[in-house]
């Protein structure tokens, strides 16, 4: 027999989520409520609600054309919703304040820096653009491409650089005035898995520091590193929450799954009359993926169950389903299709 | 000053963009620069005289017209061909060969002196309305040299025809003073007789002065009026002959010799007056003489050199400007700055900067290269030639920021500004002075910085003149218009949507 335990970098990602408690205190930071938005007649968003409080990463995750970028330049001012109300930093982002611009930061999906000039004019630029002299912030500077770890190539044109050191370049520009919210927007696309894994990690050192990030992404697996995630699928956020919340939710509970040598009649049966189980699925021969409550709760019921049919069970242990399983799940159970091949990106680097 | 480090980052980052990217400045600059100046070295704005095929009537190899007024025929012309073939001549002139057939008539000579002007036929193809003055401007030309050849020999011919005359009428009036004193001494026979000798004498001018043509005719009548007053003279003479009787006392005064004397004295006085002038003022009495005031005679280049830098200036800034805005806002630039607290203002000021600085570096570059490498001079005031590019910079930026504003994509800026460029080539009295434009296209030329550039330049520069007040006042104008109108449009695209 062997138990299965899924003690991955997601774990620890997850050790780092606050609690609800504290979450539920934290100001909120943003907060979108009924938001509709429409170009001409073709709605892009609909009936968008989300609330980040500070210090969070919230992770806006969903295929492309689902409407994260959208919902980005809603929040930063782009554009105006056609219906509901948008609070950033309490303000109306179309109408900010020169003090709550000065406490955003904005990392676009695409480079929009400028190719001929060096890595250091680009962020001494973007300092400019918040009234940070270059010449008397020198340090810094230097400290926001430390961050990022582009001093060796400071002063490489951006022309010369290769893409993934163009997102952490266009990083250090939204982060060098050290804004208190950050929005990023699909940080990691077309980078190779170790960058992603560092921009994570960046993510995270900047949200212990206090800072909140809103992040799209399309890679819906990078949900495991953000504290909460909304799933957004045609213009609609589907699913709110913190991410093995919502990996319950698509699936009615946790998971677990059990390789037995052989299995007697009626002996599923037998695992649904064991308390926390919700649900027993046959998924291959001599597999079974049983739902219950709590995993680890129910696991030891499940084999003492089993054994007293005399059924040898190779393995059990907890199944955690990817995050496109789940938000698959999700998205059939809003009764919508599930997005085409190539609309759903999956990254080698998150968990499960 | 609040949001100077907005501006300065702005400025900044415009500069350092321009000089990562000297191939595009240069190629701004030194493209149209070289061209205009090959087109200034390669042209001749001194037409060249038409290539001709002379028709000249069938068995005159070589007609007189043609051998005795040679020089003026080959100042006129290039003669390509002589020939008594009209149809060939013809056949030429419509395949575009030459630019004009002069068919010769057959006996001028004897058809002037018949009294009848001669006519040489011309006949061109040129379809360029520039140029389509251009044949009969120069035939025109060599009929005049050939009538004023004509017209001194004649005039010299005249003259001593003239001077004949006036030894007869100096005769005349020897004979009439004889007569006066015969009629004095009452002995008529002898007055009489000396006045028929009179008659007869003028009766000898007359047709003299016949000879000499028409322009001898208003001597003709006052010789006509005297010898009206001979023959009354002749019939009281006459009547006092056959009388011998005591004529009364004061026969002399009817016979008013004295009278006709003093008008043939007026007609060898005017005579004498006439053969006395040159032939050539005789033709030609009244000359013009010009004289150039300019404190400078500017060669071709020299002329054009302030015109070329003002339509360098304004395609530079114009087409540097319409590519700042478009390409950022195109690429999602723009999006930081909505977020960032940085004033649609300050970037407009930032941007302004970069680029009127950049603009008037040129500028001075270009001004350096005339005045140093091409001695073109600077007669007026150094300050005046200052305010007159920084506003031209100005303007032109403007213009260039509001059409990279307008402009859906930067192939549309950039069409923008070779628009631009032609509009200041044709329309910014470069090409065609601005008199010789008219409405609607004055208008377009006023709404170009370059036009007031060249005219400024030119006049602080080779005319010594302060520049015009007007012009100066209609710049700035322009540019604060501009830059009202670019922040207007800035906001526009920057608006939440």
């Amino acid at each position: 027999m062997h138990v299965r335990a899924n003690n991955t970098a997601n774990d620890q990602q997850r050790a780092h989520a606050p609690d609800v408690a504290a979450e539920a205190d934290a100001a909120l930071v943003i907060d979108a409520q009924d938001v509709h938005k429409h170009f001409g007649a073709s709605p892009v968003l609909s009936n968008l609600s989300l609330q980040v409080r500070a210090g969070e990463i919230f992770g806006l995750i969903g295929p492309s054309g689902s409407g994260k970028t959208t919902t980005i330049h809603l929040l930063c001012g782009h554009l105006r919703p056609t219906q509901g109300t948008v609070l950033v930093l309490g303000e109306e982002p179309s109408t900010f304040s020169k003090a709550a611009r000065q406490a955003i930061g904005y990392m676009p999906q695409s480079f929009i820096l400028f190719p001929d000039l060096t890595v250091t004019q680009n962020v001494a630029f973007a300092a400019g653009l918040y009234g940070i002299n270059e010449w008397r912030n020198r340090d810094r500077i230097a400290a926001v491409l430390d961050l990022v770890e582009l001093t060796p190539a400071r002063k490489r044109t951006a022309r010369a650089l290769s893409g993934g050191m163009q997102r952490r370049l266009a990083l250090a520009a939204a982060l060098v005035h050290d804004p208190t919210l950050l929005f990023v927007d699909e940080p990691t696309a077309n980078l190779d898995p170790i960058l992603r894994a560092k921009l994570w990690t960046h993510f995270r050192s900047l949200a212990t520091r206090g800072r909140t990030l809103l992040v799209t992404t399309q890679y819906i697996d990078e949900a495991e590193y953000c504290d909460r995630v909304g799933l957004m699928y045609n213009g609609a956020l589907i699913a709110e929450g913190q991410p093995e919340a919502l990996r319950h939710q698509a699936f009615g509970g946790d998971q677990v799954d059990i390789i037995v040598d052989r299995l007697p009649q009626g002996g599923i049966d037998v695992l649904l009359q064991v308390a926390e189980v919700r649900a027993v699925e046959e998924v291959q021969t001599h597999r079974l993926r049983v739902t219950v409550d709590r995993a680890e709760r129910a696991i030891t019921g499940l084999l003492d169950a089993l054994q007293a049919t005399g059924v040898a069970v190779q393995s059990i242990g907890q199944f955690r389903p990817t995050f496109d399983q789940v938000f698959i799940r999700l998205i059939a159970q809003q009764g919508a299709a599930p997005p085409p091949v190539g609309r759903l990106q999956t990254s080698d680097v998150g968990g499960g | 000053m609040p949001g100077a480090a907005h501006i300065l980052a702005v400025t900044l980052k415009e500069l350092r963009e321009l000089l990562h990217r000297p191939m595009l400045v240069l190629t701004l600059l030194l493209g149209p620069l070289s061209i205009m100046l090959l087109f200034g070295l390669g042209s001749n704005t001194t037409p060249a005289p038409p290539r001709a095929i002379v028709v000249v009537p069938a068995g005159q190899a070589e007609p007189r017209l043609l051998r005795d007024y040679a020089g003026s025929f080959e100042e006129a012309l290039t003669i390509a061909e002589i020939t008594s073939d009209e149809g060939h001549a013809r056949a030429q002139l419509r395949g575009n060969r030459v630019d004009a057939v002069l068919i010769l008539p057959p006996s001028p000579f004897e058809t002037i002196a018949g009294g009848a002007p001669a006519t040489i036929t011309v006949l061109y193809n040129e379809i360029d309305p520039l140029w389509r003055g251009l044949v009969p401007r120069f035939v025109q030309g060599l009929a005049g040299e050939i009538n004023r050849t004509i017209f001194l020999q004649n005039a010299s011919e005249q003259r001593e025809a003239l001077a004949g005359a006036a030894d007869n009428l100096a005769a005349l009036l020897r004979v009439l003073d004889e007569a006066q004193a015969a009629a004095e001494a009452e002995d008529w026979k002898e007055a009489r007789e000396q006045v028929q000798l009179a008659l007869a004498a003028s009766g000898q001018l007359v047709v003299l002065l016949d000879e000499l043509g028409p322009q001898a005719t208003p001597l003709r009548e006052q010789v006509e009026r005297s010898r009206v007053r001979l023959r009354e003279a002749d019939v009281v003479l006459e009547a006092a002959e056959r009388a011998i009787a005591t004529p009364e006392a004061d026969a002399t005064s009817e016979l008013n010799l004295a009278g006709t004397r003093r008008n043939l004295q007026s007609l060898l006085d005017a005579i004498g007056a006439y053969t006395t002038l040159p032939p050539e003022v005789l033709i030609a009495p009244l000359n013009v003489e010009t004289q150039l005031i300019a404190r400078l005679e500017p060669d071709f280049i020299t002329f054009f050199a302030p015109a070329i830098m003002a339509l360098l200036l304004q395609h530079v800034a114009v087409s540097l400007g319409a590519l700042a805005l478009v390409r950022e806002r195109l690429a999602g630039t723009f999006d930081l700055y909505v977020v960032a607290p940085t004033s649609n203002v300050q970037l407009l000021l930032g941007k302004y900067l970069a680029y009127v600085s950049f603009t008037l570096a040129i500028g001075g570059v270009l001004l350096l290269v005339l005045v140093a490498g091409m001695d073109v001079p600077i007669f007026g005031s150094g300050w005046r030639l200052a305010l007159a590019l920084v506003l031209v910079a100005l303007t032109s930026v403007g213009l260039g920021f509001a059409l990279s504003l307008l402009a859906t994509s930067e192939r549309q800026a950039v069409q923008f500004s070779m628009l631009a460029l032609l509009a200041i080539v044709f329309f910014s009295g470069f090409a065609l002075p601005l008199n010789a434009l008219r409405q609607p296209a004055l208008s377009v030329s006023y709404v170009l910085p370059a036009t007031y550039g060249v005219v400024l330049f030119q006049d602080v520069m080779l005319r010594g003149l302060p520049g015009s007040n007007l012009f100066l006042f209609v710049l700035a104008a322009g540019a604060l218009g501009l830059f009202g109108a670019c922040l207007l449009l800035l906001h526009w695209r920057t608006r939440a949507a």
